[in-house]
């Protein structure tokens, strides 16, 4: 079940779940609450493309953070305070607003973008929208550019993307990761103590 | 310095040890956690999220690249059994996902200091 805008927005006061700061009412949607971006842009190093002879490759099966962190950097603010995402370009910002679903308000959502960006070719996220029941920060939006033209963002203030509310039928009791389908129990197998 | 009390309600707060450095975005950290292997709760696992800084408290030191220091994460308890406690973390970790299996003793649910 899709939440509705006075559904969000009761879950909010009573403090079912955390939107910080508080929306205000034109941040919501008939079935969603537009959500603002950060003002700290990443994009990949523009080293890792233009370097010739050097191929670069990640296993994605043994991925390590701490080694993609050397591969990215900061993404340069214009003179007028706007962030360009130039055609074919891919960044990474965070959402303004921090979000926490407790596990037992029993809610889950969506990120998911807008459509006045949409048409101009601009997609916020990649393949993975869910927000799950549980979580705590603030989101990254993977923001790429499949348009032809040059896209200004006013950090702290466009509103990119939405969340869209939905109702988790009971408290989840494991994740869906590989890993933990394998496991004997939804604990794991018990070690005798 | 950590308080431990005991507690089972499904999806309290509480925090486990970890180690955090600057993660990709100001305000936010890379964290080093120790987890169980949900098969074989004998062996240990490392795992990598991202998290936003409130959901890290304790922080000893200054964190800077790759010189993590001792911290505390904010995660949720689902249950516990058998001296092991099923955790779900504030943001999706490296290899394991959102869930983590931990050793009920590693955690505590208050941080002073």
């Amino acid at each position: 079940m899709i939440l509705c805008d006075r559904h969000i927005e009761t879950a909010i006061q009573k403090g079912r779940f955390v939107i910080d700061p508080p929306p205000s009412p034109s941040q919501y949607d008939s079935s969603s609450l537009n959500l603002r971006v950060g003002d700290d842009f990443v994009r990949w190093r523009h080293e890792l493309r233009t370097t010739e002879g050097i191929t670069h490759n990640i296993q994605l099966d043994n991925i390590s953070l701490d080694n993609l962190l050397h591969l990215t950097g900061p993404l340069q603010v214009n003179a007028d305070g706007t962030v360009t995402v130039p055609p074919g370009a891919f960044v990474w910002v965070r959402t303004y607003e921090y979000i926490h679903l407790p596990i037992k308000s029993k809610r889950a959502a969506r990120v998911e973008g807008r459509s006045q960006q949409a048409r101009l070719g601009m997609g916020v996220h990649i393949t993975a929208p869910t927000i799950h029941s549980g979580f705590r920060g603030k989101i990254v939006l993977e923001i790429a550019n499949h348009g032809p033209f040059h896209l200004h963002i006013q950090p702290n203030k466009s509103r990119l993307c939405q969340l869209i509310f939905e109702q988790v039928d009971a408290v989840p009791t494991r994740g869906g990761s590989t890993t933990f389908s394998n496991q004997a129990t939804p604990l794991g197998t018990p070690r005798s103590r | 310095m950590a308080e431990k009390k005991k507690g089972k309600n499904n999806g309290e707060l509480c925090y486990v040890p970890c180690r955090v450095e600057p993660g990709r975005f100001r305000g936010e950290f890379l964290v080093y956690l120790k987890a169980l292997n949900p098969s074989h709760p004998e062996e240990s696992v490392d795992a990598q999220l991202f998290a936003d800084e409130r959901a890290v408290v304790g922080v000893q030191g200054t964190p800077e690249r790759n010189r993590p220091v001792p911290a505390w994460l904010v995660v949720s308890l689902v249950r516990t059994s058998h001296g092991l406690a099923q955790l779900v973390l504030p943001q999706p970790a490296q290899p394991l996902g959102e869930n983590l299996l931990s050793d009920e003793d590693e955690l505590t649910h208050e941080v002073v200091g």
